[in-house]
């Protein structure tokens, strides 16, 4: 049944709207040259450092900036040693927050239904629990819009694509 | 505003580059064929819980959009606005760019040409 479903959906993504280059489509934003240039810092030291730790921790600090306070939820405040709700950031975003959150969900979205081959049990932000090997060596093809955005602007922020990563590996698993 | 419209016609008039590069929000009614395993538009059921149905109705953003009409998934927009984000970089937020960037060297004192490379760039 599944290897079906993967056939007939395998037809429907070739026969479905062409993107004619996704190489074309620019991803620049305002932060696209404060990233970079944090990023081309990080890289100089090793990776797992103490310095490469915390320019990563700079670099995605900006994108968690742009949606706080967004949801009014109650938060601990440390100064406080109490819960309250937290205020806006300086860089508070809503549409760059909902682009950004949605983005990734999209690409996500778009990974897991093209390699639905293998089995999947769980999807979580921007990562999921699977079967499949050889995650690394898995590159966007031209009709993958997505990860093909994904792939070209993490290129051109680190110098090196990967579309996806192996963060742990359960040897004694429900699905290994 | 985004007029009430099917999900063709709101791709077809607004094109893939127009919808990426901006913050698009949608009402829309959508089905998805039944091929389909993991159907990429979330519904809400309450504060905290969301399910991915193949047929509902739901708020979704232009990207969600996008990648369910290239998964076959009929829709009909039922409303909506598009917010085209900006070419270019404006002078004030380059300014605000090496502000950001003037923080850091506080926490690494071997940096010195950080501000250099994002103003060369």
């Amino acid at each position: 049944m599944q290897n079906t479903n993967f056939l007939l959906l395998k037809k429907a993504l070739e026969e479905t709207i062409p993107c004619e280059n996704p190489d074309e489509i620019s991803t620049e934003t305002q932060f696209f040259g404060v990233v970079q240039a944090v990023l081309k810092e990080r890289l100089k030291y090793p990776k797992g450092s103490y310095m490469n730790l915390l320019y990563k921790f700079i670099a995605n600090a900006g994108i968690g900036q742009m949606a706080r306070g967004l949801n009014q939820k109650p938060r601990y405040d440390s100064q406080t040693n109490s819960t309250r709700v937290q205020p806006a950031g300086a860089l508070i975003n809503p549409l760059y927050a909902g682009w950004i959150t949605s983005f990734i969900r999209t690409t996500l979205s778009e990974i897991i239904n093209k390699y639905d081959n293998s089995i999947i049990i769980s999807c979580t932000t921007d990562g999921f629990i699977s079967n499949c090997k050889d995650l690394e060596k898995i590159t966007p093809e031209t009709n993958d819009l997505f990860s093909s955005l994904y792939y070209n602007t993490r290129a051109k922020l680190t110098g090196s694509g990967a579309l996806l990563e192996t963060k742990y590996v359960e040897p004694k698993g429900v699905i290994s | 505003m985004i007029q009430p419209q099917s999900g063709k016609d709101l791709l077809e008039s607004l094109g893939l580059e127009k919808i990426i590069r901006s913050y698009t929000a949608l009402k829309i009614k959508f089905a998805f064929p039944s091929c389909v395993s993991y159907p990429n538009l979330p519904v809400r059921l309450d504060f905290n819980s969301i399910i991915f149905p193949l047929s509902g109705e739901t708020f979704c953003t232009g990207s969600e959009f996008l990648l369910a009409m290239r998964l076959k998934c009929e829709i009909t927009v039922l409303g909506g606005v598009y917010i085209p984000f900006q070419n270019s970089q404006t002078a004030t937020e380059r300014k605000s760019g090496v502000r950001v960037l003037r923080e850091i060297p506080v926490v690494d004192p071997n940096l010195t040409e950080l501000i250099d490379v994002y103003q060369s760039a």
